[in-house]
């Protein structure tokens, strides 16, 4: 390592600021992307969980018309 | 040479299962690679001789700034496929480079300011690079925007398409700003040709780039995975992908 204590390595001299901030920030847009990506996720599989459970509760019916008495069980 | 697989990748059921037998792997070495070099460039390399340790941002600076271009690129070709072919997993494509282009954009920008103060002096200036870079991250918001604003899913396609193409004009104008006019952002230290990096600094740079790049591959995949089961949820494929996760009751219909 080119610092010789964590320390010098956080403060960097006076830049330290400056470097860790813009780390920090581009760790949380990795992270931000990632619960973004977690949230979309939930909601298109909520999306096709509704439509797809839906569409197994219509039952199509045949298209013939008779009286219940003609109908043989 | 057989180019069969890339008519199927346009297939957004085949591109589904494409992308999720393979992104795993992509992300994994990205995110390592990352690790790698920022360790490498935060902690082991020696302090710049003018800028000091400031000069580390360049690890994080230069991918994003880089991505931010490139991105804007591969969207405007994927808008230009799908207004011209019709091909509908290019519109999908173009709608996921924009957020990540977006962020990267930002990015840049902010990382760019934060870097400008300790050496300029100063956050920010109107100069041709940083004015041009702001552009581009307006015209990643305009793509975002008129997604959301028109209703109809094929006219706001086809409006991003083209407001993809007419952005492509401020590409040149980025990478050039620095030659066409006086800026006090510095000029391109990385051509084709040559580097004015030292190379203990060049390498885990480099690694940075590629790095930043491969998680933008893997990033996209990602967004195309969530777009494509949003535009596919009425099919049976889309429900198995459910039932496969949840074990949920097998498709009936």
């Amino acid at each position: 390592m080119y610092f010789e204590t964590g320390y010098e390595l956080l403060l960097m001299g006076k830049h330290g600021i400056y470097v860790w901030s813009v780390t920090l920030i581009t760790i949380s847009t990795l992270l931000f992307h990632g619960w973004y990506l977690h949230y979309m996720k939930r909601k298109v599989m909520k999306k096709i969980k509704k439509y797809h459970l839906n569409a197994q509760k219509q039952k199509p019916i045949p298209p013939t018309f008779m009286p219940a008495s003609q109908v043989k069980s | 040479m057989n180019f069969s697989f890339l008519h199927k990748l346009s297939s957004p059921r085949y591109f589904y299962y494409f992308s999720i037998t393979y992104n795993p792997w992509i992300f994994y070495i990205s995110l390592l690679g990352i690790s790698i070099s920022l360790t490498w460039g935060l902690a082991f390399t020696a302090p710049d001789y003018l800028q000091g340790n400031s000069y580390r941002i360049i690890f994080m600076h230069v991918p994003v700034a880089s991505l931010a271009l490139s991105t804007y690129m591969a969207m405007a070709i994927a808008g230009t496929m799908g207004y011209i072919w019709r091909i509908k997993l290019a519109f999908l494509a173009s709608k996921s480079l924009a957020i990540i282009g977006f962020s990267w954009c930002t990015l840049a920008l902010i990382s760019g300011a934060i870097w400008g103060k300790p050496t300029w002096g100063t956050w920010w200036v109107w100069d041709a690079r940083l004015t041009s870079m702001f552009i581009l991250a307006f015209l990643y918001l305009g793509q975002i925007i008129l997604r959301y604003t028109i209703q109809n899913t094929e006219t706001a396609h086809r409006a991003c398409a083209l407001l993809g193409i007419v952005g492509l004009v401020n590409l040149p104008i980025i990478k050039y700003s620095v030659e066409w006019w006086n800026t006090l952002h510095q000029g391109a230290s990385i051509t084709l040709t040559s580097t004015s990096i030292a190379p203990e600094m060049l390498h885990p740079l480099l690694c940075a780039i590629a790095s930043f790049y491969l998680i933008t591959v893997s990033l996209f995949f990602y967004y195309m995975q969530c777009e494509i089961l949003k535009t596919e949820y009425q099919t049976t494929w889309a429900y198995k992908v459910l039932a496969s996760k949840n074990t949920m009751t097998p498709i009936s219909h």
